[in-house]
C-alpha cells in the first residue's frame, strides 16, 4: 500500500489534498481518480455550475505527478 | 456523576422516579473513533446514552460503499429500538467522534419501560426523534448540494460536540455523506475561501457559525425543529474557544 494524493488543478490554483489516500498501485489511485472526475462534472451539470476543475493530479510519496485531465472522464460516444 | 447532573439529555429529562428505575443498572462504556456499538443485523445487546462525542447510523450496501442516515449524540439515545419492539438492529451504529457515556442492557431497559408509562413514551419520543432525522438525511441526500449537505454535517457535529474544532477527517466526511473525497476537497476549499471554516489535516474548525447557516439548506433547522418539538432539545451556546484565524 502506498499513499496517493489527489489535488484538484483549476486553472492556475492547485487545491491541495490535504490527506491522501492508501491505495495498493498506482492503477488503482487513477481510477480513483477518474471516479472523483466523474462525480465532480455530474455536480457540475446538476448544479449548472461551473466545473471548477480541469484535472485531477495525482501525487504519490516521492513527489511524483499524473495528470488525468477531466476531458478522460467524459462518456465515450459509441462507435 | 448524579443523573440529575447527566450530560445526556434523555437521562436528564425523565422524572426523578424513572431515573431512579436505570441508576442502578447503568455502566460507562467508552467507544473509540470508528467503534461500532452494534452492526446491522447484530442483536442489541445494550442501549447508549451518549454523554460526548457523536454516533453515526450508517447503511451500507452490497458494494462495500455506505452512507450515513442520522447522528445522535449527548442529545439521545442509541438502539432505543431494543427497549420498546425487538433487538434486531436495523443499522449500524459507530462513534463518529470517541464517545463516553453510560449503557444499559436492552433486555433490563425493556422490562423496566414495561413498568413505567413515561419511561416507555420518553423512549418512543427519542425513536421518533431518530425517525424524523433519518428522514430529513433521506430527502437532503437525495435533492440537495454537498455544499448545503456539508455544511449541514458539520453544524449538526458542532451542535453535538458543543465545540468549534471538529475532529473530522475528509475521507471519513466522504463517506458519511456517499461522496468521492476530492468532492470534499473541492466544497471544503470553498467554504474555506468564504472563511466559514478552516481545515487542518484531520480538523476542521469552524468560523463563522452564521455563514455555515446561510450555505447551509433547511434540514438542519428541519431537524432541530423535529427534536425540539418531539424530545425537547435544542442545541445551545456554548463557550467559544479562541481559534486564531
Amino acid at each position: 500500500m502506498a499513499r496517493y494524493f489527489f489535488h484538484i488543478k483549476d486553472g492556475v490554483d492547485l487545491i491541495q489534498d490535504p490527506e491522501g489516500s492508501e491505495l495498493a498501485t498506482m492503477e488503482d489511485a487513477r481510477s480513483q481518480a477518474l471516479k472523483s472526475a466523474r462525480e465532480l462534472w455530474a455536480d457540475a451539470i446538476k448544479s449548472g455550475r461551473s466545473l471548477g476543475a480541469d484535472a485531477v493530479v495525482i501525487s504519490d510519496e516521492h513527489g511524483g505527478l499524473t495528470f488525468v485531465p477531466m476531458a478522460e472522464a467524459l462518456p465515450k460516444r459509441p462507435g | 456523576m448524579p443523573l440529575t447532573n447527566s450530560p445526556n439529555h434523555f437521562l436528564l429529562s425523565l422524572s426523578p422516579q424513572d431515573r431512579g428505575l436505570l441508576q442502578p443498572h447503568l455502566k460507562p462504556l467508552r467507544l473509540p473513533l470508528g467503534a461500532p456499538l452494534f452492526k446491522a443485523d447484530d442483536i442489541i445487546s445494550n442501549v447508549y446514552f451518549p454523554y460526548n462525542g457523536i454516533m453515526s447510523m450508517i447503511v451500507g450496501v452490497s458494494s462495500g460503499q455506505f452512507v450515513e442516515a442520522g447522528m445522535l449524540g449527548r442529545n439521545s439515545v442509541v438502539g432505543t429500538g431494543a427497549a420498546l419492539d425487538g433487538p434486531d438492529a436495523l443499522n449500524t451504529a459507530i462513534a463518529q467522534v470517541e464517545s463516553t457515556g453510560m449503557i444499559i442492557d436492552a433486555g433490563v431497559l425493556k422490562r423496566l419501560a414495561s413498568t413505567s408509562e413515561a419511561l416507555r413514551m420518553a423512549l418512543v419520543h427519542h425513536e421518533r426523534a431518530l425517525s424524523a432525522q433519518t428522514q430529513q438525511v433521506a430527502a437532503c441526500n437525495a435533492l440537495h448540494e454537498l455544499e448545503e449537505r456539508l455544511s449541514r454535517w458539520l453544524l449538526q457535529s458542532r451542535d453535538l460536540l458543543q465545540s468549534d474544532i471538529l475532529p473530522l477527517t475528509q475521507e471519513f466526511l466522504a463517506q458519511m455523506l456517499g461522496v468521492q473525497r476530492s468532492s470534499v476537497t473541492l466544497v471544503a476549499r470553498k467554504l474555506q475561501e468564504a472563511g466559514l471554516i478552516r481545515y487542518r489535516r484531520g480538523h476542521i474548525h469552524v468560523l463563522e457559525v452564521e455563514g455555515l447557516q446561510d450555505a447551509c439548506c433547511e434540514c438542519y433547522a428541519a431537524i432541530n425543529l423535529h427534536f425540539n418539538k418531539l424530545i425537547g432539545w435544542s442545541p445551545t451556546d456554548f463557550q467559544r474557544q479562541q481559534v486564531e484565524h
